[in-house]
């Protein structure tokens, strides 16, 4: 014991010395908290406390919630569908092109959704190059339809989850692939069994970041789905909705169920992801 | 029976023509010194990496030989792998781990699980089936290790410095153990190290590998009496004894006694002296030497400007003179000497 504490007093010490910021970077990371925090305040401040259940159990809004819930849920297991195959073509494969697949994949994160669901409307939309196609020979639309949402909200979501994962397939021993191999796995058997396994915090991160992005998109979904009650019109277009036609208690009752939905994110994740 | 010729190169290695041949039930040791390649010929054994000339037969099968377009996949091989790093894997219990292979190789999960628990009991670790890799110590998880790789039924068994990942405390009681295991396993080992000691305790036959080379190929008095190389008279030709210690040193088995050591070794206990340690002398030397024996030289090997003299004594001894005491001494075939070691340079360690 005594050897532990003397070995961590000395540079304790020191630490305590270099890590003093000094006051102005106090101050202004003060400002940068208050900055994040005043928003959610204000939210709390105004929230019409005695009217919230009446608001939130209005058929339109429970509607909204619902198709919110759908929409990002279906997207989440579209983005782990194709996203766990790809993390690992991207992480595992060497292939001409790999640097620009890459950069594709991450694109949407970067790009402002709208601009992303004005590409996706001239390439699944009924005139657009695959669209027409779709309408041609099966007889359905994307645009203006709930599993035009779905499209919308996994354009946006999938790349925080492949990211996430190929950084963590990155990272993974693949000497215990190999073990594996001596045992008598084949590939398939190895990755789920030892490579999936080895990665699932980060797949579990990777799937709830992915969630979290599809349940506030915005931009992509209404360029490319429009506002359709009932149909294509999530929680973040009917806030926005209510918000523009001046039923501010309507939009904060239904943005404090996404505060809380965000919230209960983040305390999950903050063992897995977040720790620093 | 395995039989090797492992041609293949990586980066700057290169595997040239490594022969390696054992009979069923013996155990061969590949030493050598750092970056000869030792690891590598055991990846081409299991086949995680492939050969570019030469061929693996196991048992009469083809493993690998691109010559006739023949390769194995290393699932399919019938090898168990102990690795370095034993890399258990850290998401599946003690149990788990230990019946992986069979159920890759299609057991079903009862029946894996049993053959699982048969190989802890048989390595004495019945008691940690339920505990993840991260609660063991080193030693548990070597057996594990070696339970794991075992629990296939291999006929090839690799084992890469099985024992680095060790304290000094555990190591010879889990050397002691792995040697019994190797003695019953009626395959093929292969066991790679850098440890002489440690290839003496638990190999029939000693490779060894010198920048992609096998420099030499023998048992351990080979290796001390013609050592071929300055790594194998340096590290790997030392003389060693093998017999019960007290506290003052080593009984040999006809009765002849070692003196040295630090007393903190009993019973079963090896012996090492180096041959640049042992002093060779025409009369009885007077001095303080605690190790003395009277004897007759068998045999001089000269190398360079110092020879080895093989001195015939109820401990017999190698000794590494120089060339010009060898003259002085006027040492040959059959005289009389007088073979004397400080306590001080015998070293015992628990066999």
């Amino acid at each position: 014991m005594t050897v532990t504490a003397t070995a961590t007093a000395a540079p304790r010490r020191r630490e305590v010395h270099t890590s003093r910021p000094p006051m102005i970077a106090i101050v202004v990371a003060a400002v940068a908290i208050a900055f994040f925090a005043a928003p959610l305040v204000g939210l709390l401040l105004r929230a019409p406390w005695g009217n919230l259940w009446n608001e939130l159990s209005a058929p339109a809004t429970v509607e909204a919630l619902k198709l919110s819930l759908v929409c990002s849920a279906a997207a989440t297991v579209l983005s782990v569908a194709f996203g766990v195959p790809l993390a690992w073509v991207l992480a595992r494969q060497q292939f001409p092109g790999r640097r620009l697949a890459r950069a594709l994949v991450a694109l949407p994160m970067v790009l402002p959704p709208v601009v992303g669901g004005v590409a996706l409307f001239l390439a699944f939309g009924r005139r657009g190059f695959i669209g027409q196609e779709l309408d041609d020979w099966f007889g359905f639309t994307l645009p203006y339809t709930t599993l035009g949402v779905i499209v919308a909200e996994t354009f946006v979501a999938m790349p925080f989850f492949v990211i996430t994962v190929e950084a963590a397939l990155r990272s993974v021993d693949h000497r215990y692939e190999e073990a594996a191999t001596t045992l008598g796995s084949g590939r398939i058997t190895t990755f789920r069994r030892v490579t999936l396994p080895l990665i699932a915090p980060s797949l579990v991160a990777g799937a709830a970041l992915s969630w979290a992005r599809a349940l506030g998109e915005f931009g992509a979904t209404i360029t490319f789905a429009g506002n359709l009650p009932g149909k294509t019109q999530t929680m973040p277009l009917a806030i926005f909705l209510e918000f523009e036609n001046g039923n501010t208690d309507g939009a904060i009752a239904l943005s404090l169920v996404l505060v809380l939905i965000s919230m209960a994110v983040l305390v999950g994740l903050r063992d897995r992801w977040l720790r620093a | 029976m395995l039989d090797a010729v492992i041609d293949v190169r990586l980066g700057r290695l290169h595997l040239d023509a490594v022969t390696i041949e054992a009979a069923a039930g013996t155990t061969i040791a590949i030493i050598g010194p750092n970056g000869a390649g030792k690891t590598t010929a055991l990846r081409v054994l299991a086949g995680l990496v492939a050969l570019e000339r030469g061929h693996v037969n196991l048992d009469g099968t083809v493993l690998d030989e691109p010559g006739v377009r023949a390769w194995l996949e290393p699932e399919t091989r019938p090898i168990g792998f102990v690795f370095q790093d034993l890399l258990l894997f850290p998401h599946l219990s003690v149990l788990e781990n230990v019946a992986f292979g069979p159920r890759c190789r299609g057991a079903r999960r009862p029946d894996a699980r049993r053959r699982a628990a048969g190989w802890l009991e048989r390595l004495g670790i019945d008691g940690l089936a339920g505990e993840r890799p991260g609660a063991l110590s080193g030693g548990q998880a070597q057996r594990v290790a070696l339970a794991r790789a075992l629990a296939t039924d291999p006929r090839l068994l690799l084992l890469d410095e099985p024992l680095s990942a060790l304290d000094a405390g555990t190591r010879p009681s889990v050397r002691r153990d792995l040697a019994r295991h190797l003695d019953i396993f009626a395959g093929v080992a292969v066991v790679v190290t850098h440890d002489p000691v440690e290839a003496m305790a638990l190999a029939d036959h000693i490779v060894v590998l010198e920048d992609g080379r096998v420099t030499q190929v023998g048992d351990a008095a080979e290796l001390r009496e013609r050592p071929r190389s300055a790594y194998v008279a340096e590290f790997v030709g030392v003389n060693l004894y093998r017999g019960t210690a007290d506290g003052d040193g080593l009984v040999l088995a006809n009765g002849a006694r070692l003196i040295g050591g630090d007393g903190t070794v009993h019973g079963d206990a090896l012996a090492v002296v180096h041959p640049r340690a042992v002093a060779l002398h025409r009369t009885r030397p007077d001095g303080t030497p605690r190790n003395v024996w009277a004897g007759t030289v068998r045999h001089v090997d000269p190398e360079g400007d110092r020879a080895r003299v093989h001195v015939d004594a109820a401990v017999p001894v190698t000794a590494e003179v120089t060339a010009s005491s060898l003259a002085q001494l006027g040492l040959g075939e059959g005289t009389p000497v007088w073979a004397s070691v400080k306590a001080t340079e015998v070293a015992v360690f628990e066999a």
